[in-house]
């Protein structure tokens, strides 16, 4: 037994020796003399005492305030607590169950009795207790190997979707600070715009599937995905397949019912439409585009924006910013742009120190 | 006297007492305890001071220990008593009371004196 010791709080000496003579051979015993002392007691021994016997009618602080205090200190799920009272009415057993006491034993008691209740009690609380440890352990393990998953999952996505960056020769960063850049947008989207509902759950998912948004140009041929300089009205057209190309991939690993799979689906299509319905590739307008299809789109024009790349130089970050707020840029939703203003310090910060991303 | 004789001449209940506590020994411990405490004398002073919630519990510990004890008398005349006190100051006379638990206190005291270890 690993809590081996009995806390006895009655104000009076002799019910006190009483519990004593009966429990000193198997327990160690602790007394109180009233609710302070008792309080005292359970802060020192709280993790040794099996079970406390307590008399309700007590000086200074009584048993009542006693189990108020055990209550909120939760010890009440730890130490089993027999009331021992001289008078059975219902309606004080009643309170005295209210307040979380286990078991309460009228005076006179005989030995035998109180000796059994109290073995019942503290075997009860002691295999419950074991009980709750187990399945906190394994739920640790759990959580332990799903983030480890989690880990492997994002990995692969992250090694997919670089495979891009890497044919067009730019430094692999630009995913992950889209990655960076839409999971702050769409914190400040929670924030500000409850009326979309986002939860923590989805906001991790649309940040991964973020990644995944230019997969398509894989399609797309060296000659047009690497040319220095501004592409022809076709080759326009041709670049502009990059995003059907891209959930033509993701279809071949259709899962239905799977909001992973939609938010890579809908940001790999829909993050060139834009908001006024002059975009690519399905002109959808307005609330129809989805909202972390929209995200990624603000993301993706400011980090080219203040991307160097093989046919600019880049956008000092205000002018970017400008830029995409007087609409020089595409045209975005009210609600995105305001996000984008409020989380712009925070992009500003990390475009120009460069960010690591390692661990 | 023995503490069988002592239980009778009180009015105790000696058979039950000793089903429960199982030796002599610790009744008489426990009597020995009980006689050298104030109980009485602070149930007195904190009716005379008008403190009634020390007299509720002072009547209480009584009732709790005759319970505990087999002191049959003192239970039940203390357990009058504690009833007029709990909600604080008694609606009717209690002084009538008192003296049973007195009276029931002293016989007590009296005849574990007697009691020959």
């Amino acid at each position: 037994m690993s809590r081996n010791t009995l806390l006895i709080v009655d104000d009076m000496e002799i019910n006190r020796e009483i519990l004593m003579d009966i429990f000193e051979e198997q327990f160690e015993t602790l007394e109180a003399s009233d609710g302070n002392e008792a309080i005292e007691q359970l802060k020192a021994h709280q993790d040794e005492i099996a079970l406390m016997f307590l008399d309700l009618q007590m000086p200074n602080k009584n048993g009542l305030e006693v189990l108020k205090y055990m209550n909120l200190q939760n010890l009440m799920e730890k130490i089993p607590v027999i009331m021992i009272t001289g008078e059975a009415t219902v309606e004080s057993d009643v309170k005295a169950y209210e307040l979380g006491v286990s078991d309460i034993i009228y005076k006179p008691f005989a030995e035998a009795i109180v000796i059994r209740r109290t073995l019942n009690l503290i075997e009860l609380f002691e295999s419950r207790m074991n009980l709750e440890e187990k399945l906190e352990r394994r739920t640790q393990e759990l959580i332990k190997s799903r983030e480890k998953l989690s880990k492997n999952n994002e990995f692969l996505i992250d090694a997919l979707s670089s495979v891009v960056e890497f044919r067009s020769m730019e430094s692999g960063e630009h995913i992950q600070r889209v990655k960076y850049f839409t999971n702050i947008i769409l914190k400040y989207l929670k924030k500000l715009y409850p009326e979309y509902g986002l939860t923590d759950d989805q906001i991790h998912l649309i940040t991964h599937a973020s990644a995944l948004h230019d997969i398509g140009k894989i399609a797309i041929s060296d000659s047009i995905l690497l040319k220095p300089g501004k592409l022809t009205k076709d080759e326009f057209e041709v670049m502009k397949t990059h995003t059907t190309t891209g959930c033509e991939i993701l279809e071949k690993f259709k899962q239905e019912d799977n909001d992973f799979y939609r938010y890579c689906y809908d940001i790999c299509r829909h993050h060139h439409e834009r908001y006024d319905g002059a975009g690519y590739p399905d002109h959808l307008e307005g609330e129809d585009i989805p909202i972390w299809a929209q995200v990624v789109s603000i993301v993706d024009v400011y980090d080219a924006l203040v991307s160097k790349r093989v046919y600019k130089i880049p956008y000092a970050v205000d002018e970017a910013a400008r830029m995409i707020r007087e609409g020089e840029c595409g045209t975005f939703s009210p609600k995105i742009l305001d996000c984008f203003e409020q989380a712009k310090s925070v992009l500003f910060e990390l475009t120009e120190r460069g960010f690591n991303f390692e661990g | 006297m023995s503490i069988k004789k002592c239980y009778e001449k009180i009015g105790g209940d000696y058979e039950g007492t000793m089903n429960r506590l199982m030796k002599e020994e610790r009744i008489l411990k426990y009597l020995n305890k009980f006689i050298v405490g104030n109980d009485m004398d602070m149930l007195s002073s904190s009716l005379e001071a008008k403190d009634y919630e020390t007299a509720f519990r002072c009547a209480h510990n009584m009732k709790g220990l005759g319970l505990n004890l087999g002191l049959t008398k003192l239970h039940q005349a203390s357990d009058i008593l504690c009833e007029q006190l709990r909600g604080g100051e008694p609606k009717i006379d209690i002084s009538d009371m008192l003296l049973a638990v007195r009276t029931a206190y002293d016989e007590t005291i009296a005849a574990v004196k007697e009691i020959e270890s």
